[in-house]
């Protein structure tokens, strides 16, 4: 049962962020940056909270993810946060840094003004600290069935596609599945439990336009909807959050056409 | 693990609309929105001005009365930059929807265009034509 | 009440609704007729200005004008049908409330086109 106003419009106390502790500065440094982290741990019984940390820039890495690791290591060891490769290419690190989302393994602390605030992709449900709940959109991704279907026996070798198909992929198959568009999107604020998404549309698309995939019309199909779909009003936040520089609001675009292309 | 059953606490949502930096285009889809209400709104001051010539001499009097005062003329004049800057918006939103100017800098400059272009048309259009 | 269903079974809902497409592409069908019809209709606006009421009348029993101002009413009670159809669908989620607003939107927007295109005939027709 849906509540009157969407949660997320701001009236769920349990989502409000207090203020949190203040964390000292390190004695002996030079040059220091200020984070601002969000924190929430479910078994402290309390709410969100933001905690403050000061960290000697001269010691630390170029990357925001190095500040955090350098936090869990030198100052807070419960520090909860979600990192694996540390290049940009696994998606983990994700998260709402200085009022974009981005991944902060590839995310210069020198690239931010003042005081680095850092929460949660947002409007994700919070598991502990920056580490959210992704069940309900690898749910929805589940949906658009990312894999090659077809009805045709796979060959001895390997399924043929001229280079001029292959690159229709590019901007699309480069994907890590990062959500940090679909965080940014108002839409998926509002109707994210409807609303596929940026990163899951995008996603669609590249099957979509997969020359070797015989399922494009079920895709096309499974995605026609009001809410699924039609959510997007092209406000472009995937586009520019998009910390790989895809265009999941060109995929969305490409999307809507063809179907409105199936029509006539 | 201890065996306390403790209930549950309501799962916080990661802060959104607080803590997300106002992208232009952002802005410029919430300033659609709210054009297209005011018009949606407007349509009853099109209709009222049709209805006002059909039925005589006497309502139409009544509707440029209300419609020259102070506040009737702010309405007006929000109406024509409403219209406008929702027209252009509409076809930034077409140019979109045909996939083009997708990249940056080009999304911006549609931006930047819409606002602009709504500015100055619709002062241009009250100087020029609005009997000083 | 707690919502034991799996993420599978919510992400899924009711499935596909198989639509959405028609009210989209009617809407940037309405949006680029617009455009025209809108010039026009400011023109039309434009040249009434500062007119006194014979004149205004005049303008508007012209068959050219009648014509844009009808199909400029039908074109923007379509588009802004639909337009506002989405703003609720978008905020509204308690179901009756979205249901009335629905309607209440179809209604406001079928009476703006029937009452504006009686008042531009009855013009026309009595000179
Ligand atoms: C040349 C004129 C116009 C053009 C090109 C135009 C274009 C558009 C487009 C493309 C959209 C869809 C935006 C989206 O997908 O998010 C839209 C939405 C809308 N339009 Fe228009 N429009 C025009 C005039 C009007 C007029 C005169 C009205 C009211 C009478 C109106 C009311 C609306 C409303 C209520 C919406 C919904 C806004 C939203 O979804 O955020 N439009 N318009
Ligand atoms: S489209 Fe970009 S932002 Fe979205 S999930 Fe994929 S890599 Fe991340
Ligand atoms: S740690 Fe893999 S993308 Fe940042």
């Amino acid at each position: 049962m849906r509540a009157f106003l969407p949660l997320n419009f701001g009236t769920d106390t349990a989502s409000w962020v207090a203020k949190g502790k203040i964390w000292n500065t390190p004695a002996g440094a030079k040059a220091t940056r200020v984070f601002e982290i969000y924190r929430y741990d479910s078994e402290s019984g309390r709410g969100p909270r933001l905690d403050v940390y000061h960290i000697d820039r001269g010691s630390c890495g170029p990357m925001v993810l190095d500040a955090l690791i350098k936090i869990k290591n030198e100052i807070d060891p419960t520090l909860t946060f979600r990192r694996s490769c540390r290049e940009g290419v696994c998606g983990s690190c994700s998260m709402s840094i200085g009022g974009r989302n981005w991944l902060a393994c590839t995310q210069r602390i020198d690239d931010i003004e003042g005081s680095i605030r850092i929460f949660p992709l947002n409007h994700f449900p919070v598991k502990k600290d920056l580490v959210v709940d992704q069940r309900h959109v690898l749910a929805q991704h589940q949906i658009i069935q990312p894999w090659l279907k077809t009805a045709k026996p796979a060959p001895e070798g390997e399924w043929l596609q001229s280079p001029e198909d292959r690159v229709k992929l590019d901007g699309y198959y480069e994907c890590i599945l990062c959500f940090s568009c679909t965080g940014g999107c108002p839409s998926y604020w509002w109707n994210g439990d409807r609303y596929l998404g940026p990163a899951v549309l995008l996603q669609a698309y590249r099957w979509i336009v997969d020359s070797r995939d015989e399922a494009t019309g079920q895709r096309l199909d499974t995605l026609e909807d009001p809410f699924r779909l039609y959510r997007c009003h092209t406000i472009m936040n995937c586009t520019k959050t998009c910390p790989k520089g895809l265009e999941p609001a060109k995929a969305i675009a490409r999307i809507k056409a063809m179907l409105v292309a199936r029509q006539h | 693990m201890t065996g306390t059953a403790a209930p549950t606490p309501r799962i916080p949502i990661a802060p959104h609309m607080q803590v997300y930096r106002p992208t232009l285009t952002m802005v410029m889809s919430i300033m659609h929105r709210l054009t297209g209400t005011a018009l949606y709104a407007g349509t009853v001051v099109f209709v009222w001005w049709l209805v006002a010539v059909a039925a005589g001499r006497v309502a139409y009097e009544t509707f440029l009365d209300v419609f020259g005062s102070v506040p009737g003329l702010v309405v007006l004049f929000g109406l024509t930059w409403a219209v406008l800057h929702h027209a252009l918006g509409g076809i930034r939103h077409l140019i979109w929807d045909v996939g083009r100017a997708h990249t940056y800098p080009w999304r911006e400059y549609l931006a930047r265009a819409n606002l602009i272009g709504s500015l100055t048309l619709s002062a241009t259009l009250w100087v020029v034509f609005y009997p000083w | 009440m707690e919502d034991f269903r799996t993420p599978t079974a919510r992400a899924r809902g009711l499935g596909a609704a198989r639509g959405g497409t028609r009210d989209f592409w009617y809407q940037r069908v309405t949006s680029a007729l617009g455009v025209l019809l809108i010039t026009g209709a400011i023109i039309v606006v434009i040249d009434s200005i500062g007119a006194d009421y014979d004149d205004v009348r005049a303008l508007l029993s012209n068959p050219v004008v009648v014509a844009l101002l009808l199909l400029a009413l039908l074109n923007f009670c379509i588009h802004m049908r639909i337009g506002m159809q989405v703003i609720i669908e978008d905020y509204v989620h308690q179901p009756m409330a979205k249901v009335l607003l629905l309607i209440v939107n179809a209604g406001f927007s079928t009476v703006i086109g029937v009452v504006g295109a009686v008042a531009i005939i009855k013009i026309a027709f009595s000179g």
